[in-house]
């Protein structure tokens, strides 16, 4: 069963359009919603939550149409935006407003995330480092029982340690099968340790979403002499020209025995390839 | 919806602002002065600091994560402003109940009368119907809106304050007999109860038609 599921979801601005965007996550997995910063990552998250209006497309998340059961659907969902709120108001008082918009509110879950995390209600949120002011939204997102977390690149600004302690803690929550994540990111060696499915977009376009494994098959490296990429040239998705030959990424269905060396692409590598795309 | 409203009036505005109604109501003891002026602090103090709490908290980030719909974040923003406006009105009137009783009814503007109360909150549904529907436009940008709508009431002010004092129809009117005066309270009603629903209707309508 999917938790989640975007249909041709379209939103359009003057300089800007999201076009068409379709994925779903089934229930239990961990998604990553990857994309160079201005793809359009945080406004389809935007427009799936009906935080902005969407210009065409459906959304449904539990079987139900966010349309017609927004707050009930609502009310199961942990949303994570990245965005600081209230930095004067203590994390006590902010708790205390939150917890009322949630019926499934369990106070002694939050008091367990509060102590791993080693939160201080007393303290406000301007005085909390990045890393445990998303910490402090994970565990307001956690302790209504949430089923569905979407995290806009809830690790953005974090350090290495605070990122694989956040990681860690997103594949302990998934551990039991109730709990799928959405987790926008442009990090992606993030998702490498977690995420199990990858949607891909660019300039607003979907480029893919698929499980994790089925992306990185898709697609090789590619590295050879300068005579050697006259020949592969047109299958390529985009290269780079050195002063040895080249590097470029291509489809796993256009690789030939060329004589050129073919290796496995990050996810990384795969972005990078793409968003150097129009130049070719 | 109560929720939101709890929301408003513990985390997103200031409680500076429910005290301030009680101490600017100590302006009603000022003797022989425009009495309108006490209630117009709301436009020039209360509003424009409560807006910018908003954009300095974040408080859109925050109601984005909650369970709510846009029509119900419009709803409790509106109430609990309202219920400041209610707050500035109720300690003017009882300040004002009192000031009659301390120096007598006689003012050289306006009367502090049932029908000068009467007019109080026209005077606020009249700036609501400007500032609110066009502050929802953006949930931002709160300048243009106070400040005309704060010209509104200033121009309403001086029609009431100047004619009560230059007409004898409009003294008849707000200085007049009890039934008249009642008679101004039973429209001011009624007028502020149809203002104060195209007001929710077009905030409700042009927030919804914006994103978050």
């Amino acid at each position: 069963m999917n938790c989640l599921e975007v249909r041709n979801l379209t939103k359009k601005y003057e300089t800007f359009t999201l076009d068409n965007i379709s994925f779903e996550i089934p229930k239990g997995y961990i998604m990553g919603f990857i994309g160079e910063n201005g793809a359009g990552k945080t406004t389809t998250i935007n427009a799936l939550l009906n935080i902005i209006n969407r210009d065409n497309g459906t959304v449904s998340i539990f079987g139900k149409d966010i349309d017609k059961q927004e707050l009930e659907i609502k009310k199961d969902i942990g949303f994570v935006s990245g965005e600081s709120f209230y930095p004067k108001s203590k994390l006590r008082d902010i708790t205390k407003v939150y917890k009322r918009f949630y019926s499934k509110w369990d106070d002694s879950t939050y008091q367990s995330y509060i102590k791993l995390f080693k939160l201080n209600g007393d303290k406000k949120v301007d005085e909390l480092s990045k890393g445990m002011k998303m910490k402090y939204a994970l565990a307001l997102a956690l302790s209504h029982k949430a089923e569905l977390l979407i995290l806009d690149e809830p690790t953005s600004g974090l350090d290495p340690v605070a990122r694989d302690n956040l990681l860690e803690i997103f594949q302990t929550v998934v551990e039991d099968g109730e709990v799928s994540i959405l987790f926008s990111t442009h990090i992606t060696s993030d998702l490498d340790k977690c995420a199990d499915y990858i949607t891909f977009i660019k300039d607003g376009k979907l480029i893919e979403s698929s499980t994790k494994d089925d992306l990185i098959d898709k697609y090789r490296l590619v590295n050879g002499t300068k005579e050697q990429l006259s020949e592969i040239k047109d299958q390529m998705i985009a290269y780079k020209e050195n002063a040895f030959g080249f590097n470029g990424l291509i489809e796993t269905k256009d690789v030939k025995e060329t004589g050129v060396r073919y290796g496995v692409p990050s996810l990384d590598d795969i972005m990078i390839y793409y968003s150097g795309k129009e130049v070719l | 919806m109560r929720n939101l409203i709890y929301k408003e009036l513990k985390l997103s505005i200031h409680k500076f602002f429910l005290i301030l109604p009680f101490m600017l109501s100590l302006l009603m003891f000022i003797p022989q002065w425009i009495y309108t002026i006490a209630f117009m602090y709301f436009f020039w103090i209360s509003i424009i600091n409560i807006c910018s709490g908003y954009i300095a908290k974040q408080d859109n980030s925050f109601t984005a994560m909650l369970p709510v719909t846009k029509s119900d974040i419009v709803k409790s923003k509106i109430v609990a402003i309202l219920s400041i406006e209610g707050l500035h009105l109720f300690t003017g009137i009882v300040m004002g109940v009192v000031h009659n009783q301390i120096y007598g009814t006689y003012n050289f503007f306006m009367d502090m009368n049932l029908a000068f109360f009467s007019a109080m909150f026209v005077m606020f549904a009249i700036f609501n119907i400007i500032f609110f529907p066009w502050y929802f436009k953006t949930a931002y940008f709160y300048g243009k809106p106070v400040i005309y709508g704060a010209v509104a009431t200033l121009v309403f002010a001086f029609v009431i304050e100047y004619g009560t004092i230059r007409f004898a129809f409009m003294r008849n009117i707000f200085e007049g007999e009890m039934s008249i005066q009642w008679i101004v309270t039973l429209v001011s009603a009624i007028l502020v109860g149809i203002l104060t629903f195209v007001t929710v209707k077009k905030s409700v309508r042009n927030f919804t038609s914006l994103g978050l």
